[in-house]
């Protein structure tokens, strides 16, 4: 890993078109503007993580019974029904 | 073109309804283009890659999940997938399935939206809290019934959006 030491309002660029300013340091927080092209998401590490695992476990590895999938959703929704009346 | 997929079997698949993600599925983001799968008895679609005919995503549309499910999207986001009024989109969550079919679900805090007329597509990450990545399904609809119950017997209330951005 790389590790820059930066000042309020210094920057680091990453390639070309990607740049990172340290807009404000107040304690031990840092407030960072990101400058990025569209196609590049930017994310805070831990909800990109938690995401991109979960799709990770989401993709589906083996086919999957869609009928029983439904059946379990029309009996939630079924039984809606009947609590209304 | 053909592709045996893992929710309908083989199908078949035209160029013209291809959507075009402007970056892909988070983890996944080599894979830009993808069809999306439905049949008329399912509540269920499938997002699948027409590049890996192995990766397939479960969707469902969240308010069907969560009735008071609402999300808006940042300028940003919404010019990059060309959308100008809202009607133009379709969002959809990811189901993850696990072994107990009983225990899915669904990640209502990155939605997939669908510019449908310009087959662009998006995951989007929403910031507010109140989403996350596992909301159980089927409880999260006898939590919707109960909620729109109790709610019918109050005057409109107003609903906190959630907003797209990091």
């Amino acid at each position: 890993m790389l590790v820059l030491t930066r000042k309020t309002d210094q920057a680091i660029m990453i390639g070309d078109s990607i740049k990172i300013v340290v807009v404000e340091i107040r304690g031990d927080q840092v407030k960072l503007g990101i400058e990025a092209p569209r196609d590049v998401a930017i994310y805070r590490r831990e909800v990109y993580e938690d995401i991109q695992r979960e799709n990770q476990r989401a993709a589906l590895k083996k086919p999957i019974n869609v009928e029983a999938l439904d059946e379990l959703l029309q009996q939630e929704r079924s039984s809606e029904d009947s609590k209304k009346e | 073109m053909k592709l045996e997929t893992a929710a309908f079997g083989l199908v078949e698949v035209k160029e013209h309804e291809v959507i075009h993600f402007t970056s892909g599925i988070l983890g996944f983001p080599d894979f830009r283009r993808y069809v999306l799968l439905t049949q008329e008895n399912t509540l269920f679609k499938f997002l699948q890659a027409v590049d890996d005919q192995e990766l397939t995503f479960v969707l469902i549309m969240p308010e069907l999940v969560r009735s008071s499910y609402s999300c808006r999207l940042s300028e940003e986001h919404a010019e990059e997938l060309g959308l100008e009024h809202a009607e133009h989109a379709e969002v959809y969550c990811i189901v993850t399935i696990p072994d107990n079919l009983a225990d899915m679900t669904v990640n209502l805090q990155a939605p997939v939206i669908i510019n449908v007329k310009q087959r662009l597509a998006k995951q989007v990450v929403l910031m507010d809290s109140h989403y996350h990545t596992r909301h159980n399904v089927l409880e999260e609809m006898q939590q919707s019934a109960f909620e729109q119950k109790r709610e019918s017997s109050y005057s409109d209330q107003p609903t906190r959006d959630a907003q797209s951005g990091v």
